[in-house]
C-alpha cells in the first residue's frame, strides 16, 4: 500500500528544502557520539551566528541521510552504506559550507574582475576543503551534493564584504565542530577553520585597499 | 587519571583528562614557542625598521604563550623542558628578507604544532588550540609564508 517503488528520490531539487519534521531533533546529533560537550551552552548563546548556514546545512544532511538511506536500488550502487554518524554528518557540514563558499567566491569573481586572482585562489581553497572533507567514496560530491545551501544575492558592490563575513562565519562553523569527530578530522576541520579566517584577512586587506584609492 | 611509564622508567602521573599524547603535544608546541622566541630576537636585530615593531609585538606575544603553555603541562603533571640558550636557524639570517622569512619560518612551524595539539587535545580543548593554528597561520602569513589551503598540515602543502 505504501508503494515505495516510485519514492521520489532526488529530493535535491525540490522547492522546499527539509520538511521540519525529517530533520533530526537538535539533541539526536549529541547524545549519539558519546562526547561530553561542554560548549553546548556557548553554542545556545549565539542561536542567530550560524542561522544562515545552517538552513543549508540542515538542508544537506536530509539529502546526505536520504541518499544513504533510501537508494538502496540505484543502480551503481552495491550496497547501502550504513547511516552516517555524527561525525560524519559534522564533516559534511563543513564541506557543505565549503561548496557555498566556493559557489559565493565564483560569483564575487564573475563581479569584480579587479579581484579576479584573489578570489580565485579563495575560490580554489574551497574546493580542496570540500573534497578533502567528503570520503573517497562519495567521490562525485559536486553532483549529487550540490551546494545548494543558502548563499546570499551578492552585488560588484558588496561582493567582497558579503563574502567575508560568510567566511567569518563559516570558520565558526568549522571550529564548533570540532568536539564532534575524531581528533585526527578535527585536525583537518581546525586547518579548513584556519583557512577561512586567512580569506577574511585577505579580503579585509582588499576592502580597505579598494577603499583608499578612491573609486 | 592515567599513570605511564616513560623510557626513563620513573612513573609520570598525568592530570586528569590530560592524555600521554596530549602533553606531549604540548611539549612540543612549548619547544616550538621557545625556539620562536629565540628567532623573533634576531628577526628584530636584522631585520630592518619595518620588522622591529611586529618583531617586538610578536617577542612579547610568544613569551606569554610560552608561559601559557608551560602552566598548562605543569597542571598536567610534567615538567615543562626549559628552552635552550641557542637554536639551529634553518637558513642564515643576513638581510631583511631572511628575516622576514624567518619569521615566516617559526610561525608556519607552530601552526603545525598547534594543529597535532588539536589533534591529541581532549576534545574540551580542541578550539583553544585551534584558535592558536589559526594566528598563527595569519602571523605566517603576515611574514610572507607562501598561501596554503591547509595551514598547519605540512603534509597537504602545495609542492613547493
Amino acid at each position: 500500500m505504501a508503494a515505495p517503488a516510485q519514492r521520489h528520490v532526488r529530493s535535491g531539487r525540490g522547492p522546499s528544502p527539509v520538511p521540519a519534521a525529517a530533520r533530526p531533533p537538535p539533541g539526536a546529533l549529541w547524545q549519539d557520539d558519546g562526547v561530553p560537550d561542554p560548549s553546548r551552552p556557548a553554542a545556545d548563546r549565539l542561536p542567530g551566528r550560524r542561522a544562515v548556514i545552517r538552513a543549508g546545512v540542515t538542508a544537506g544532511t536530509a539529502v546526505l541521510v536520504a541518499g544513504c538511506g533510501v537508494r538502496v536500488g540505484s543502480p551503481g550502487v552495491r550496497v547501502a552504506p550504513p547511516a552516517p554518524g555524527p561525525a560524519e554528518l559534522a564533516r559534511e557540514r563543513v564541506a557543505r559550507d565549503a561548496d557555498a563558499l566556493l559557489d559565493l567566491a565564483t560569483r564575487a569573481a564573475r563581479l569584480r574582475p579587479a579581484d579576479r586572482a584573489v578570489l580565485a585562489t579563495v575560490a580554489a581553497d574551497h574546493r580542496e576543503h570540500a573534497a578533502a572533507l567528503r570520503p573517497p567514496a562519495g567521490s562525485t560530491p559536486s553532483a549529487t551534493h550540490r551546494g545548494t545551501a543558502a548563499v546570499p544575492p551578492i552585488t560588484a558592490a558588496n561582493a567582497l564584504a558579503a563574502l567575508a563575513r560568510a567566511e567569518r562565519t563559516a570558520a565558526a562553523a568549522a571550529t564548533a565542530e570540532l568536539e564532534r569527530v575524531s581528533g585526527e578530522a578535527a585536525r583537518l576541520l581546525a586547518s579548513v577553520a584556519a583557512s577561512r579566517s586567512l580569506h577574511v584577512a585577505v579580503l579585509t586587506a582588499r576592502l580597505t585597499a579598494g577603499a583608499r584609492t578612491a573609486r | 587519571m592515567t599513570t605511564t611509564t616513560p623510557p626513563s622508567g620513573r612513573p609520570a602521573v598525568t592530570a586528569p583528562g590530560f592524555s600521554a599524547a596530549e602533553v606531549a603535544a604540548l611539549v612540543s608546541a612549548l619547544e616550538a614557542e621557545q625556539a620562536a622566541l629565540y628567532a623573533y630576537g634576531l628577526v628584530g636585530a636584522r631585520g630592518g625598521a619595518p620588522a622591529r615593531a611586529p618583531a617586538t609585538a610578536a617577542l612579547q606575544a610568544h613569551g606569554l604563550q610560552r608561559d601559557l603553555l608551560a602552566a598548562r603541562i605543569s597542571v598536567a603533571g610534567r615538567r615543562p623542558p626549559a628552552g635552550e640558550p641557542a637554536y639551529a636557524l634553518p637558513f642564515e639570517v643576513s638581510s631583511a628578507a631572511t628575516a622576514r622569512a624567518l619569521g615566516a619560518h617559526v610561525e608556519t612551524a607552530l601552526a603545525a604544532r598547534y594543529a597535532d595539539l588539536v589533534a591529541a587535545a581532549a576534545p574540551g580543548r580542541r578550539r583553544e588550540a585551534a584558535t592558536w593554528l589559526t594566528r598563527a597561520a595569519e602571523a605566517a602569513r603576515r611574514w610572507g609564508a607562501a598561501p596554503t589551503p591547509f595551514p598547519g598540515l605540512p603534509e597537504r602543502a602545495p609542492s613547493s
